[in-house]
């Protein structure tokens, strides 16, 4: 039985990004990632703000979707992206403050 | 492992794992199979009266917050129970001793066996709270951010003049180590700083406050940061503090021992390890009802990670759903890297460390036998 974790892993490097999406612009990136996500979904609709050479990737999930499917979503347009760009892609969702109005008062700004 | 110190109550371990004395859940997990967390951290509410400089909180805001009610936590408990936690910290991402499911939740938990450990405040931890759950509890860990009244509300409230908050807390402690003492409680009472370089001058006076108060340790820890560096730590100046950390231990008693995280404080903010293991073992929830792998992954950056939250299906339903398994394979696969994608020495450091040392072969996870540490459920 073999449904819990792969450990064969643990040596591996994670990959980097290749040749072609580093000599590419930011905008082109960008462009690039939302005609892929056009393809990968037409139902959610998610804005790209930042795509850096070193294949982070900044999203922002403009539709509404539950906590249930949002996660296994994300995982599965990465990995699409993955396939059809760039294997040094990761995606990230747009960070969001503490909503803390207490917590707030000590002025830190949650960077990224 | 193990960096134990001796205490009155017995062995403690602060600055390494007990996965040794868990030898079942390894050896499955390393068979591939689907295994159970020991241990779940976890926190009651977001919200918090304090307003710590050093908060990791502050950077953990999910997409969604929901309350969490008592029936909420009574089916989380017995979800629990069914998948063979063994321990449950309420520490995470808020103040849990603010919550209206706080008694009911301990009371609960120890009626279904499970261990119970909480950090607080202590703010709102007065007799008519305390005495109800002392008698539950494996340990108690407050945070005391200084030894003196006007550093300790500069970094923990609203500045230097508001003593009252250091007041409240030393007064609750201090009850809780009286009510131990008289019922002969076995729950460990312990004091904790959080140690940013700029607070160097209030490790002497924590280390003799602990002794003063009595409990039975003070422990000074590094302070954890994201992968951008919100809080501005800088690591490299721990090293710095190295000769006050050693006068500090040096003031250790018979009742009270001064213990100093070594292990997390050399390690200088960078893993060894790149895949992340610990998650399976010690899950993480937040105080909105998030589930995720850890509590790293809790703000809205990290939403691909996020696998459900409790308070609108029950745990039971996402520990078994194939979303849990996929998050946390995906910690394990070369898609992540713990040294560039999550924030620093989280709380599955220790067990992620020693879990990758044992799939390497550098360093194997040795089952122990004879007398087990205390809290050997708390990973």
């Amino acid at each position: 039985m073999n449904k819990g974790i792969n450990l064969s892993y643990s040596n591996i490097d994670t990959p980097s990004t290749g040749i072609s999406w580093i000599n590419m612009t930011k905008d082109k990136r960008i462009l690039l990632l939302e005609s892929s996500i056009q393809l990968f979904s037409t139902e959610v609709d998610i804005s790209v703000i930042d795509a850096n050479e070193n294949g982070q990737v900044s999203i922002i999930i403009n539709s509404s979707i539950e906590i249930n499917d949002r996660g296994a979503f994300l995982l599965n347009l990465e990995e699409n992206l993955k396939n059809t760009i760039d294997v040094g892609i990761n995606i990230w969702h747009e960070a969001i403050g503490d909503k803390s109005s207490l917590r707030n008062l000590r002025g830190i700004e949650v960077l990224s | 492992m193990s960096e134990s110190v001796m205490t009155n109550d017995g062995e403690l371990i602060l600055d390494s794992h007990k996965l040794s004395y868990h030898m079942d859940r390894v050896n499955s997990w390393e068979a591939g199979e689907r295994i159970g967390p020991v241990t779940v951290d976890m926190s009651l509410t977001r919200a918090c009266g304090a307003m710590c400089s050093f908060c990791y909180a502050m950077m953990q805001e999910p997409q969604e917050r929901r309350g969490i009610k008592t029936d909420h936590i009574l089916h989380l408990l017995d979800d629990f129970a069914e998948v063979g936690v063994k321990g449950v910290s309420l520490v995470s991402d808020g103040e849990s001793t603010l919550s209206k499911a706080y008694v009911p939740f301990i009371k609960h938990a120890a009626s279904l066996g499970i261990n119970v450990g909480n950090a607080t405040n202590g703010w709102e931890w007065g007799p008519e709270k305390s005495e109800q759950v002392l008698p539950h509890m494996s340990w108690i860990r407050f945070t005391v951010a200084a030894g003196t009244p006007e550093r300790y509300a500069e970094i923990m409230y609203k500045g230097p003049e508001h003593t009252e908050v250091f007041d409240k807390a030393m007064k609750n402690i201090k009850h809780a180590v009286a009510y131990k003492k008289k019922h002969n409680l076995g729950v460990t009472l312990g004091i904790q700083m959080v140690l940013m370089p700029e607070f160097k001058d209030e490790i002497i006076p924590f280390a003799k406050l602990g002794v003063e108060l009595g409990v039975d340790y003070a422990v000074i820890k590094h302070c954890s940061d994201d992968e951008y560096q919100t809080l501005g730590i800088d690591y490299s100046k721990y090293e710095a503090m190295y000769e006050l950390l050693d006068q500090a231990e040096a003031l250790s008693t018979a009742k009270t021992k001064i213990i100093v995280k070594w292990d997390k404080i050399k390690d200088k903010g960078k893993p060894s390890y790149k895949r992340f293991y610990g998650p399976p073992f010690l899950l993480q929830i937040s105080g909105s009802g998030l589930v995720a792998p850890s509590g790293m992954f809790f703000n809205a950056r990290y939403s691909k990670l996020h696998i459900g939250n409790f308070t609108n299906e029950r745990f039971i339903d996402i520990y078994n759903s194939e979303r849990y398994w996929r998050a946390m394979n995906y910690l394990a696969s070369p898609s992540f890297d713990a040294q560039t994608m999550m924030g620093t020495l989280p709380i599955q450091h220790y067990v992620s460390t020693a879990l990758d040392n044992h799939i390497k072969g550098t360093k194997k996870i040795i089952a122990q036998n004879g007398d087990k540490p205390l809290h050997v459920n708390f990973l």
